[in-house]
């Protein structure tokens, strides 16, 4: 029952790993995923369950990661500090646990005002890398965040929960020396694998890269470098406006602008950024985001053959 | 929310006054009782809009705010401060920036004198809370390996 995440365990054997994003619905009806887990089912290894994206009202992040998991998918609960304390928090990561979700993925997450209630408290109890300190301590030491023992009775040991912890980075937008010291940080507190913003600026990407090099940060964390294949101009500039922390260089843009079919263009975008990157960086694997264009996973995957041998062959 | 600062004696709230006085004018101090400007290039990280402590959050892109774009980030200032070299020989902070990570905020000490709180030890000096927290991973291995786990998360 105490086991660890199939995720963890790929990436500790340096196994290539392939996580992609899945946003719950906003209505109480679980069946819609059904189509985008299926087309999870084959090479994705874990999915996050996004926990509220740009602040905006869906389901709980942790009621559909216990469907997702259901389904023979494994989830990664994310869990951001804008709408629980410190108490909330664990109590969702324990119950989180005890269905069988094994991964975490610690974000501060966006500010309210960018979505639909503005008028909601920010929470903001604790900040990404306290959060992953607590998972830690959790998994470690099996305390709460107080120091008071995860057990039910005095005589009880300790319950250590083997969670796989998870974080975000920003590879573009600040200085990369700057960016470096956050990620040292979350290094430090306790983070096993860093998921990225979409790249579309690999020169950003490689600078980012080196200052983490010079931090010494890739001997302790994984890095899962994240793509977005954009489906129209129309969307990406949506995201651009309304999404915070994405960085889209003009050249990009124009790339899709001019393309006669802008949703094949923004693959083989993709596509070239995925073999770039996986060339020249020992990276961890890699996070898509494919929003709810999640037909194009499995065609992204074959075309770079990550696609397991088994089913290729089909 | 209530203020803690009603709890206490005349002459403490005399005190306080003064100090938040001061500091709000000068750093734009949130009162949070638990004052690590010293380990934050004197910049305040509660006027942050999501009060980060350690370094700041994925929407901040080219030196500004996330939450109001006309803003600069303070996690900008705070980094560009300890890159300067005679900002950084006064405070020491290349160390602390490099290798600390700060604590959440310890909500009982909020709306308190942060002054008052170093003579009582609730903080150190650099403004590190004195109540249980969680630490850092190679620290808290350490406190396992020694087997002062308990010790050490033992509220008093």
């Amino acid at each position: 029952m105490n086991d660890t995440s199939t995720l963890y365990k790929k990436l500790q054997s340096g196994e290539f790993a392939i996580t992609a994003e899945l946003s719950p619905p906003k209505a109480p009806d679980l069946s819609r995923l059904d189509k985008h887990i299926e087309n999870y089912k084959v090479g994705v290894d874990a999915v996050n369950i996004l926990d509220m994206p740009s602040a905006t009202l869906r389901m709980s992040s942790l009621g559909t990661a216990i469907y997702v998991k259901q389904q023979g998918l494994e989830p990664v609960l994310q869990m951001t500090c804008r709408d629980r304390s410190k108490l909330a928090q664990q109590a969702d990561i324990i119950a989180a646990y005890a269905h069988g979700i094994r991964n975490v993925l610690c974000l501060t997450g966006d500010y309210v005002t960018f979505g639909d209630h503005p008028m909601s408290k920010p929470v903001f109890d604790m900040d990404s890398t306290n959060l992953i300190m607590m998972v830690n301590q959790l998994r470690s030491a099996g305390r709460a965040y107080s120091g008071t023992p995860i057990a039910d009775s005095a005589k009880e040991e300790p319950f250590k929960m083997q969670w796989c912890i998870g974080g975000a980075a920003n590879p573009a937008g600040n200085k990369p020396h700057h960016l470096a010291r956050t990620i040292n940080r979350k290094a430090e507190a306790g983070v096993d694998f860093l998921q990225t913003q979409p790249i579309f600026d690999l020169e950003a990407f490689d600078q980012w890269w080196t200052a983490l090099d010079k931090q010494g940060v890739h001997d302790k964390v994984k890095i899962l470098p994240g793509i977005l294949p954009p489906r129209s101009l129309r969307g990406l500039s949506f995201m651009v406006e309304h999404v915070p922390g994405i960085w889209v260089p003009p050249k990009v843009i124009s790339r899709i602008e001019n393309a006669s079919d802008q949703k094949e263009e923004g693959i083989q975008m993709c596509l070239e950024i995925m073999q770039t990157i996986k060339q020249k960086y020992p990276i961890a694997g890699f996070h898509l985001y494919p929003l709810a264009w999640t037909e194009t996973v499995p065609r992204m995957l074959k075309d770079l053959n990550l696609f397991p041998a088994a089913d290729n062959a089909a | 929310m209530y203020n803690r600062v009603w709890t206490k004696g005349r002459l403490y709230r005399l005190l306080f006054a003064i100090e938040e006085w001061s500091k709000k004018r000068v750093f734009g101090c949130h009162s949070c009782g638990q004052c690590v400007l010293r380990s934050t290039s004197m910049v305040c990280p509660q006027t942050c809009p999501k009060q980060m402590r350690n370094g700041p959050c994925g929407g901040s892109m080219f030196g500004k705010c996330e939450v109001f774009p006309d803003k600069e980030c303070i996690w900008t200032k705070i980094n560009e401060r300890a890159d300067n070299p005679a900002v950084d020989g006064t405070l020491g902070m290349k160390d602390k920036l490099f290798n600390k990570i700060q604590p959440a905020v310890d909500w009982s000490l909020v709306g308190t004198s942060a002054v008052a709180n170093i003579f009582s030890k609730k903080i150190d000096p650099n403004g590190a809370i004195q109540s249980p927290h969680p630490v850092p991973k190679k620290v808290l291995n350490d406190l396992i390996a020694s087997d002062r786990i308990v010790e050490h998360f033992d509220p008093s």
